[in-house]
């Protein structure tokens, strides 16, 4: 049975693109054949991240419109044969997404075979956004320890369940996912940062994953090589984990508690 | 075609004394307080005492000149009452048990007084309502007329409106505004407060207004002489 996962956040900057296309990545890994839509019209970045830029003909809002065939649009990873990414329009605005549209790019989507459907949702509460999630079965709400980003996450949270195509035939709920980013177990020692139980305490969400804060993470953003696809280092660990609880496999929470370097260590290093 | 049974709020204007100017003294004020929603608004005349003898005709006439339209008179009438009543072709409503008089305006005029009840209404079976789960940012749950319970966090940016008491299993971290409709007894029960707002009859306190003391802890909210009085859940 084909999934409609939406990876969304309310605010701004906190990581979706870049979770989107590692758990993308993680579960086309798995060997099920996966794609990743790009619902942030007008500002798209999901091809820059998954290093497809140079390749992409058609998009979304062309397939909506029927100026281009589903199969025109999709772009075939060229590191995972299972991997596909059907980008956004650069030109169009949000509006051209319509909920007949989405419906209709969906179910040619399931018919063709995809067992998982990752929609990279724009942030905000607008049109964009809501189409992205309307549709969904589970959903991955991605959050940094900082308050204004938590709020933003219990908002997006309770459109899921107020303003959803589950929501509104009362059909089961979506089931949410929470994954926290850009983490420093450091600075929640000193309590510069929301810890993991404080946002559990503020929105109560089942947590799927924690990415550590990394410069690994950019320096994939920048390379067009999704952040999973490095397995040394621990970002890229810390999202195998995450797509590994997604597939129902049991992982123990790691990088979320702060070790002091002893004095050895600093000397020699690791 | 289908005959039905309605509940209705109705204005009820007491009267208790048979000087009919102070009835249509108070109904002007009443109209004055909002012309468009009183125009042609239906009212029913509460005789308070079955020893008035009142000219039911100029009554009507009264109400009507104020520009309401008379549905009927209610009270504990004698016969007489009820005769002469019935002579003038005036309905009479027996009014029900169960009648909830609120926000009573009493006007003491000439040691006579007229008293006007305001939304006089029928209580309808359910009383309370129910949420269960956590109110999340930019939710609204109003519960109309009623008490309000919510079975889980109210998070920040929520807000929890009742016309009568909130009572909250869990922590209250956005708003909460009891007794919208002004009900000045009403109260918010919470387990811990942490809240943006909290109100009560349109009297408010902000979060940086709570002492530090009840932060984070179980509390109960009051209005006491127009004032937000916070006090610990346990200890009461």
């Amino acid at each position: 049975m084909a999934k409609v996962i939406v990876v969304t956040s309310g605010k701004g900057g906190v990581g979706k693109t870049t979770s989107s296309a590692a758990i993308g990545c993680g579960l086309a890994m798995s060997g099920a054949k996966t794609v990743i839509i790009d619902f942030d019209i007008g500002l798209r970045n999901l091809d820059l991240i998954m290093g497809c830029e140079r390749r992409v003909v058609y998009d979304l809002i062309n397939v909506i419109n029927g100026e281009a065939n589903l199969q025109q649009a999709l772009v075939k990873d060229k590191r995972i044969s299972t991997l596909f990414i059907l980008p956004a329009s650069q030109t169009r605005d949000k509006e051209a997404l319509t909920k007949v549209g989405v419906e209709k790019v969906i179910a040619d989507l399931k018919a063709d075979g995809f067992e998982y459907i990752i929609c990279d949702s724009p942030a905000g509460i607008e049109q964009g956004a809501m189409m992205a999630l309307y549709y969904a079965d589970e959903a991955i709400v991605t959050t940094n320890p900082e308050v204004s980003s938590v709020r933003d996450s219990d908002r997006i949270t309770g459109m899921l369940s107020s303003k959803s195509h589950r929501a509104e035939l009362q059909l089961s709920p979506i089931r949410v996912h929470l994954l926290i980013t850009r983490y420093c177990p450091e600075r929640v020692e000193k309590e510069e940062m929301l810890s993991i139980e404080d946002i559990d305490d503020l929105l109560g969400i089942e947590l799927l994953g924690v990415i550590p804060e990394s410069q690994d993470v950019l320096n994939a953003s920048n390379l067009g090589e999704p952040v999973i696809l490095n397995q040394d280092c621990d970002a890229g660990k810390a999202y195998q984990d995450a797509v590994d609880r997604l597939l129902g496999i049991d992982r123990e929470f790691r990088f979320v508690t702060y070790r002091k370097k002893g004095f050895l260590s600093r000397i020699f290093g690791g | 075609m289908t005959l039905k049974s309605l509940n209705f709020t109705l204005l009820v204007v007491n009267i208790d004394s048979d000087e009919l100017s102070l009835l249509s003294e108070e109904l002007n004020k009443k109209r004055m307080m909002a012309p468009d929603f009183f125009s042609d608004a239906p009212v029913v005349v509460k005789v308070e005492s079955e020893t008035l003898n009142l000219d039911y005709l100029q009554l009507k006439q009264r109400v009507n000149d104020q520009g309401f339209i008379l549905l009927g008179i209610t009270g504990d009438l004698s016969d007489l009452q009820k005769e002469q009543i019935k002579a003038q072709k005036i309905a009479i409503l027996k009014s029900s048990k169960r009648v909830v008089a609120r926000n009573k305006v009493e006007i003491d005029s000439a040691n006579k007084t007229v008293e006007v009840e305001r939304r006089a209404f029928v209580p309808v079976e359910v009383k309370t309502k129910i949420h269960t789960g956590r109110v999340r940012s930019g939710q609204q749950i109003y519960a109309k007329e009623c008490d309000l319970v919510i079975n889980g966090d109210v998070g920040a940016g929520a807000e929890v409106i009742a016309d009568g008491n909130i009572h909250i299993y869990g922590a209250l971290r956005g708003k909460a505004l009891a007794g919208a409709m002004g009900e000045k007894s009403a109260c918010i029960f919470c387990q811990s407060l942490s809240s943006e707002l909290v109100s009560i009859a349109g009297v408010y306190k902000l979060s940086d207004d709570l002492a530090a003391d009840f932060v984070g802890k179980g509390c109960i909210v009051s209005l006491q002489d127009e004032q937000i009085v916070l006090s610990n859940l346990s200890r009461v």
